[in-house]
């Protein structure tokens, strides 16, 4: 068992991944465990009005996951929130929500695959290769950045990156994390869209103030 | 819409299918042909008298 | 936890004024509430507006759709720039079911929300999307401007609406939008809501909501019924009827009750009219007589009287033969026919026989009378499939009417070339 204790207000954290690079404390958002280092203003998320939260659980596939994380990327005009998630006991999942999309990639990021390209704007392509091609929906700068719980491998976690979110008629979507368009500095994550009027989160939160 | 919702607007319109088609049953069974039949005359009591309209022939 | 408890707040850039968004992190522009200037809360990008516009259903109003709450979080006033005509948004958000718009123009209204799989979002095509069973046609293609705002949003709107291109697609009731600029292409599907639905929605007086101008260009036409539905149903009642005459051409008796042959010398001296044999006609039927008559160039009258032999109940009727024919100006030419059908409906069942009262005038040649009973007609099968055929066919005249009201404005309409 992983089990750490909060350096700053000691309460008991149990790390649930494996390959997880970044741990905070759920109660005062101190790093408890992490092999990367993010800035002092990044711990913790400002209350976006989320019903998701650490510790809801749902289905993917047919399996069980429990979210136990998430980076929040604050861009000028659009935000993507990355829940972490512990899926079939020991797996990551990655959920990609957005104000019109989910979506989930059952994987980590990985560097980009040679031979690969990126038109940097919506409508632009994406190309894996000879074969796969996507649409570019949303290229966006990242402003500010927040984490909170439990976080598997996240490139660029200081933050100075451009996001990039593409789908294809398939319903694959792909994640990419770049810098300065330097394919070195890019990578990827793969996963499916979803329909975000469908419902998939249990152990969801209830907001003050608002009705159902 | 679904589809059972579709039909529900047509309601007043299968109501009038169900009755056209039941008189349509109804007319084919006794004989009825709505246009084109010939017209016939009952003799009336005038006529009997031969003043007006068909002749009137005792047929006993 | 699900983000920190702590109050977020902005200062206007203009009059330094806190404001607490109500969306809390997800608020991205607003207009301050002490002095109305537009900004957008992570840069220095602010504005002002020239003219204001009051909401019909104001900012913080909840309504419910579908059975879901929603809440007017901003309302803005928006000018398409070709034409130049004012439409207005309503940003309704729910922290359970995500954002959605309220849009009106001329008093009609659509309720929107987003959509990933637009046929544009995911693959490079301009076709007309097809979504959701049904094929969507280009309304509209158009950018905008923001003319005026109050609230907030979740993205620089005034940034977005105008660097983005607007196309809007329809299949009434429904509505589909496609937006794309430099950095993002959204989408969203809509349904026509009537002034009923919003008064009810936001517990509203409906006198109170912008009157209706024109036909909404996602209006449905006449009807809660689908032009699909009508006719599959009208194709099944003429299928229906058509069973029907196929059963009654089968079971139908057409018995031959009477043939017989006179001439001028059969006449009865002192009434002038030939009678015939008795016949029994079982059940109400239909009854049919023939007549053949040899004429050329002539005519041949008769008078009917089908008498029941027992209440003396009579049937009187005439009918007349003639041919004529010859040849002129090169040509071949005739008219009339030798022979003549009489239909009588509905007999009563019965003894009958007939008196015919014939006038030859200089015909003289043998006439053929023959009678049956219960015989194959179609005329009222046609008759009801035409009239089966009436409402399906005003309505589609009546939607199709309507249909060049509704694309009147469009600059892509299918009628386009009717109209020139």
């Amino acid at each position: 068992m992983n089990i750490y204790t909060c350096p700053q207000c000691g309460k008991s954290v149990q790390r649930k991944l494996k390959d997880s690079v970044l741990v905070l404390c759920p109660k005062c958002s101190a790093k408890v465990f992490g092999t990367i280092d993010i800035s002092p203003e990044s711990h913790g998320v400002p209350d976006d009005l989320s019903t998701v939260q650490v510790g809801s659980t749902g289905k993917y596939k047919e399996k069980k996951f429990e979210v136990i994380g998430r980076i929040r990327i604050q861009m000028i005009d659009d935000f993507r929130n990355l829940w972490c998630a512990v899926y079939d006991n020991d797996k990551t999942l990655w959920i990609c929500q957005s104000h019109e999309s989910i979506a989930f990639a059952d994987d980590n990021f990985k560097s980009f695959p040679p031979k690969s390209d990126i038109v940097m704007r919506a409508g632009g392509k994406v190309i894996f290769g000879d074969s796969v091609k996507l649409k570019v929906v949303f290229v966006g700068s990242m402003l500010y950045m927040h984490f909170e719980g439990e976080i598997a491998h996240f490139p660029h976690p200081q933050g100075d990156f451009a996001f990039v979110h593409a789908v294809n008629e398939r319903g694959n979507t792909a994640i990419i994390v770049t810098k300065g368009n330097d394919m070195d500095k890019t990578e990827l994550l793969w996963g499916v869209t979803k329909q975000i009027d469908q419902p998939i989160f249990e152990n969801t939160r209830t907001i003050d103030g608002w009705q159902r | 819409m679904n589809q059972w919702e579709d039909y529900k607007g047509l309601r007043w319109y299968l109501v009038v299918v169900f009755m056209l088609l039941s008189f349509y049953a109804y007319s084919q069974t006794v004989g009825w042909l709505w246009w084109g039949s010939t017209s016939t005359t009952v003799p009336t009591e005038q006529s009997q008298g031969g003043r007006h309209g068909y002749r009137y022939f005792n047929h006993k | 936890m699900a983000g920190s408890d702590k109050q977020i707040s902005y200062f206007c850039p203009r009059c330094k004024s806190a404001n607490v968004p109500r969306g809390r992190a997800l608020t991205v522009s607003m207009t301050c509430k002490s002095c109305g200037v537009y900004f957008v809360v992570h840069s220095n990008i602010n504005d002002t507006f020239k003219s204001k516009y009051e909401p019909v259903i104001p900012v913080g109003t909840k309504g419910i759709f579908d059975g879901k709450t929603y809440e007017v979080m901003g309302f803005s006033v928006k000018r398409e720039k070709k034409y130049r005509y004012l439409f207005r948004e309503y940003f309704l958000f729910s922290p359970y079911h995500g954002i959605a718009f309220l849009a009106e123009f001329d008093g009609h209204w659509n309720f929107l929300k987003p959509y990933a799989n637009h046929p544009w979002s995911l693959a490079y095509t301009d076709e007309d999307p097809y979504v959701n069973g049904s094929m969507f046609q280009l309304y509209a293609r158009y950018r905008a401007e923001v003319m005026y705002a109050t609230g907030e949003y979740f993205n620089d709107m005034i940034g977005v609406t105008e660097e983005s291109e607007h196309w809007e697609h329809i299949a009434p009731p429904h509505i589909l939008t496609y937006e794309q600029s430099k950095t993002m292409a959204s989408s969203f599907i809509g349904k026509y809501t009537t002034q009923d639905e919003i008064a009810k929605a936001f517990k509203l007086d409906k006198s109170k909501l912008p009157n209706k101008i024109g036909m909404g260009y996602t209006e449905p036409i006449g009807g809660s019924f689908t032009g699909r539905a009508l006719v599959v149903t009208t194709a099944l009642s003429i299928l229906l009827a058509f069973i029907l005459m196929m059963f009654f051409a089968n079971t139908a008796d057409d018995k031959n009750l009477l043939h017989m042959s006179y001439t001028q010398a059969d006449l009865k001296d002192s009434t002038k009219m030939i009678q015939t044999e008795s016949f029994e006609l079982v059940g109400t039927k239909n009854l049919v007589l023939q007549i053949y008559a040899p004429v050329e160039n002539n005519w041949f009258f008769a008078e009917y009287s089908m008498i029941n032999d027992v209440t003396n109940e009579e049937f009187i009727f005439t009918k007349e033969v003639e041919y004529y024919y010859g040849y002129e100006g090169g040509e071949n030419w005739s008219e009339g026919s030798k022979t003549s059908e009489v239909f009588l409906s509905r007999v009563p069942p019965g003894k009958y026989h007939f008196n015919i009262y014939p006038e030859f005038g200089t015909f003289s040649g043998k006439v053929d009378v023959a009678v049956f009973h219960d015989t194959v007609f179609y005329t009222n099968f046609w008759l009801t499939a035409v009239a089966l055929l009436l409402f399906p066919l005003g309505v589609f005249v009546f939607r199709h009417y309507k249909d060049v009201k509704r694309w009147q404005d469009s600059d892509y309409s299918p009628y386009s070339s009717d109209d020139e």
